[in-house]
């Protein structure tokens, strides 16, 4: 076992859009950001990313438009619409609640009960 | 806004299809070019950048069809994209698909064939208008003791009756089956037809193909008999003449005049033959002018009649009781006990056909289940080892419905072809058909055919198998926790999910077994049928040509001597004889003659009426019916000698209570009854029905009994079947008067028989060693099933030192407990369906402990050798290997 943990489900979508929000990102750099954001800790399969972006668009959290990469390659980028900032806003804070919660509840000891 | 962004998505990748999905592809390989840029910079070489980043990417196709769900297709792009997966699903296990598929082939195809033969013999309606209120009526003997009293048609005069004394009734048409002879230039041929009461074509409301259907009373103003011909008949025996209206034709007896050609598939209410012409009754008369007063005795018409316009059936019933009474009061003779009944035609028609179809519906639908629960183990075995990808996607966003819309649609991939398979296969089985049928000297008229009604069948069996062997594996399959799923490997380890597919098993194992022993019963009946003493010998190797001879008297008897000797004279030939009927004749026992108890006063009603058969003085020696007492006949009963009878033992123990009864006489006749010397006594045989009780049997001496329809009998030491020919065509030689009706070998002949028996026992068999060819797969895919969940475990113990014997005692008792389960439970289940076919048995008990044992023998070898493949695969797992599997 490596120290990379498997991605939650539901997860992925938060985490796409945590990584556009600082930016337009082609698919590839998404996984990139992800990586770097999460210090390498959170493992995507790479082609699973697409499912959840084409989705997101759908949902009209995300907007696209073709560009050309640094290395300059046609690729097509992604960034926040206002309402994916709204999403990525709520969605951040009740991750936070739960994260919160979840600690709380497993560093219960017992004379606190 | 975001509906808006929603909607165009969906649009743009609905409009656009393929530039959608080129857009796609473009950007998932820009992905992939990307990735390899990086590795590239890291320091690989281009061709090993890009590999590594395929490899990474994971499934190509996989998460493009992914991400085109999540773009959101529609209905009919989703079912299209599902149909291409599961292709792609069952291409990637063609073992599994092509085990399924046939599985489900034969499974519908065998129902397919089944119910198509149903449908022809009794489902559909008759090709006639308004079929469904056809009423059907019957004339019954109360107390009827013997067989002869039980026929159930009416006479002519009876049809006049009922035509005119039922008010309830609108009309009544009456039809009865004959033989006509018909002058072609093949020289005379037999044709099957049909004696129709002269108001039968309007009563069918049936329309002619070619020329006009004349109406009654036309019909009986005719100066010429009126013929209508089948459309086979047309087509075959007048090459489809277009101009054949209206033309004469020699029949013999007379001329007759064309009137019209019946469209195919018309046979009026008959459903197991197919007539070849129609006669007027009024025309028929002209021909035979001494039928025109038959006595009411003889009961050969079938009555049909439709009710009156708000008139019931009750009412007809009771009208009917009311005649029934009148007429016994006016023709006692004829009519004292007889009542007549009436039923819906669909409903009464063919009752033994009727048990017999839904029995054998039965038997096929419970083959389909058992192949039904094979797929849907298949399919939980396929099932089980996606997890993982199910898993995937239910992380992904995907819904369980989803997912479910994804397997029923795999499985009805499966079933499209399935059936596809299903109907190739069933019109195979239903060519095969006509060759399985007897030969009874008659076109017989099973209409069996793949039409719209059996398309319909197959296609609900289809859905039904659809839903019972994809559902239920869906249903446990997609009930996955993907966080669960996507930790574990790619089958949670263990026994779980076992049950269903144990409980299936199971199933399958009872069913065949309840089959299989319905099917030895029905065997076991077969052989005790066939080793049963007939009272003549039946397995010695002759012909049987019926024949028609237009003589009288000396000259009539002078024909017999001349037609046998001619047949003695035939190279290979051994002896030949000449007698009325043989046993077993299309007819039944046939016709009675009435016979005095001694003492017993002549009256209207007195005596009882007994099969008989008159015959030559070669029959008892040629067909080998032994003589308990007395002589046969001889030269000295001609025509001009003192008259004579040979009883069997029955009749004489009913008339004298002993069988010593040669040189006592014999009253035949009713009122004015024939004194006979009984010369000799005949040992007992069987003479209608193989399974029917002991009956009395007459013979009386050919010479003194004119009969112009005969059977000639000749026995040969070599092949009957290359006999055949020669007697037909020395038949003509000897008298080129003489009609041969029909001519088959003995051996065809007790075949017939025994033909009902022989086909329950045929389709029962056939099935029955489907179902447990079908279940003997199930086995052998659940166990090593089993097995393959259980290497892990198997490993560790083996590496704890279990021998090998343990581990492979310990599979083959995985499957010898569910086989004893299955077989406890089948003999259940052949004890209640034994009580079902207690009809057809004979000599048998239903619950023969000889077949339910052997039965069980079978079924428990058979699992035993399905089990034995996959524990043999248990014991050549490696211990070291399988723990590093883990």
């Amino acid at each position: 076992m490596n120290e990379q943990a498997q991605i939650l489900p539901g997860t992925l979508d938060l985490l796409i859009l945590r990584a556009v929000s600082l930016g337009p990102l082609h698919g590839y750099g998404i996984l990139l950001r992800i990586g770097q954001i999460s210090g390498n800790a959170l493992l995507v399969e790479q082609g699973a990313l697409y499912p959840g972006l084409f989705r997101l668009v759908r949902q009209g959290l995300l907007k696209t438009r073709w560009g050309t990469s640094e290395n300059n390659r046609r690729a097509k980028f992604y960034e926040l619409t206002v309402a994916g900032r709204k999403r990525l806003l709520e969605e951040t804070q009740s991750w936070n609640r739960l994260v919160a919660a979840m600690a709380s509840a497993l560093a219960a000891q017992p004379e606190e009960l | 806004m975001r509906l808006l962004a929603s909607i165009r998505s969906i649009l743009l990748s609905r409009m656009h299809r393929t530039e959608f999905r080129d857009e796609m592809d473009e950007e998932l390989r820009a992905h992939m070019n990307l990735r390899a840029d990086d590795l590239v910079l890291a320091g690989k070489t281009r061709d090993e950048a890009e590999r590594q980043a395929r490899v990474e990417f994971g499934g190509y196709e996989r998460w493009k069809e992914a991400s085109h769900e999540a773009a959101g297709g529609t209905v009919g792009e989703n079912l299209l994209r599902d149909l291409r997966f599961g292709l792609r699903i069952l291409r990637r296990s063609p073992m599994i698909a092509s085990v399924a598929i046939v599985t489900l082939a034969l499974g519908i195809g065998a129902n397919t064939a089944i119910f198509s033969l149903v449908d022809g013999v009794w489902l559909r309606p008759l090709p006639i208008a308004d079929p469904a209120h056809l009423v059907a009526l019957e004339s019954v003997k109360s107390r009827a003791a013997a067989q002869s009293d039980q026929e159930t048609g009416s006479s002519y005069a009876e049809f006049a009756d009922l035509r005119q004394r039922v008010p309830a009734f609108a009309d009544v048409a009456a039809a009865d089956r004959r033989g006509v002879a018909l002058e072609t230039p093949n020289g005379l041929q037999m044709l099957l037809c049909e004696v129709v009461s002269d108001n039968y074509f309007t009563f069918m409301g049936a329309q002619p193909e070619l020329g006009r259907l004349p109406s009654e009373s036309e019909i009986e103003r005719a100066d010429s008999p009126i013929l209508v011909l089948s459309h086979k008949t047309w087509k075959r025996v007048f090459g489809g003449d277009p101009a054949i209206v209206g033309k004469n034709v020699n029949v013999k007896g007379g001329l007759a005049t064309v009137m019209a050609v019946m469209p195919a598939g018309f046979r009026g209410t008959e459903r197991l033959i197919d007539p070849q012409v129609y006669v007027p009754q009024s025309s028929w008369t002209m021909w035979s002018p001494d039928e025109l007063n038959a006595p009411r005795t003889i009961r050969e018409f079938e009555i049909y009649a439709r009710l009156r316009q708000g008139a019931t059936l009750d009412q007809a019933k009771a009208q009917l009781q009311e005649l029934s009474a009148d007429l016994s009061n006016s023709y006692p003779q004829a009519n004292a006990g007889r009542s007549f009944i009436a039923e819906w035609q669909a409903k009464t028609s063919n009752d033994g056909m009727k048990v017999i179809s839904i029995l054998v519906l039965a038997i096929a639908g419970a083959v389909l289940l058992i192949a039904c629960t094979n797929i849907a183990n298949l399919l939980l075995a396929l099932n089980d080892s996606r997890r993982r990808e199910f898993a995937m996607r239910v992380a992904l966003g995907a819904t369980r419905g989803r997912l479910l819309r994804q397997l029923v649609t795999e499985c009805a991939v499966l079933a499209t072809l399935g059936v596809a398979g299903a109907l190739v296969l069933a019109e195979w089985l239903i060519t095969l058909v006509p060759k399985l049928m007897p030969d009874v000297g008659f076109p017989l008229g099973f209409d069996f055919r793949i039409d719209h009604r059996v398309l319909l069948f197959t296609a609900v069996a289809g859905v039904v198998s659809v839903l019972l062997c994809g559902l239920l594996p869906a249903r446990s399959s997609t009930r996955i926790s993907p966080l669960e799923a996507m930790r574990a490997k790619a089958w949670p380890g263990g026994r779980a999910k076992m049950p269903a597919r144990k409980v299936f098993v199971v199933a399958q194992l009872a069913v065949s077994t309840a089959l299989l022993i319905a099917t030895g019963l029905l065997v076991r009946t077969l052989l005790n049928l066939e080793a049963m003493k007939m009272g003549f010998n039946n397995r010695q190797n002759a012909v049987l040509l019926s024949i028609g001879v237009n003589y009288q008297g000396p000259q009539l008897q002078a024909e017999f001597n001349a037609l046998t000797d001619r047949m003695r004279a035939l190279p290979g030939a051994k002896d030949a004889s000449i007698a009325r009927v043989v046993p077993f004749a299309d007819s039944g026992g046939g016709a009675t003659k009435v016979v005095l108890a001694p003492g017993e006063t002549p009256s209207e009603t007195a005596g009882m009426p007994v099969w008989f058969n008159s015959v030559d003085n070669a029959y008892f020696r040629v067909m080998d019916v032994p003589l308990m007492r007395g002589r046969s006949f001889d030269g000295r009963d001609a025509a001009a000698g003192a008259p004579v009878a040979i009883v069997n033992q029955t009749l004489a123990k009913r008339l004298f209570g002993s069988d010593d009864v040669v040189g006592r006489s014999l009253r035949i006749g009713r009122q004015n009854p024939l004194n006979a010397e009984i010369v000799g006594v005949a040992y007992d045989g069987k003479y209608g029905d193989v399974t029917e009780t002991q009956q009395p049997y007459l013979y009386l001496p050919l010479a003194q009994d004119d009969q112009r329809e005969v059977t000639l009998i000749v026995t040969t030491s070599e092949s009957a079947t290359a006999l055949l020919p020669a007697a037909r065509k020395a038949v003509q030689q000897a008298s080129p008067d003489a009609i041969v009706l029909n001519s088959q070998t003995l051996t065809d002949h007790m075949q017939l028989a025994t033909y009902t028996n022989r086909m329950a026992a045929w389709l029962t068999a056939s099935l029955g060693a489907l179902a447990l060819f079908l279940t003997a797969i199930g086995l052998y895919g659940v166990i090593a099933h089993g097995v393959s969940r259980r290497t892990h475990e198997i490993g560790v113990r083996m590496a704890l030192g279990a021998r090998r014997a343990t581990v492979f005692a310990s599979i083959l008792k995985d499957g010898l407990v569910l086989a004893l389960t299955g077989i406890v439970l089948g003999t259940g289940l052949a004890f209640m369906l034994g009580r079902g076919i207690g009809d057809m048995l004979y000599g048998v008990n239903p619950s023969d402990p000889v077949t339910f044992f052997g039965v069980g023998t079978v079924v428990l070898v058979t699992s035993v050798l399905a089990a034995m493949g996959p524990a043999r695969r248990a014991l050549s797992i490696e211990p070291l290997n399988a723990l590093r599997e883990e």
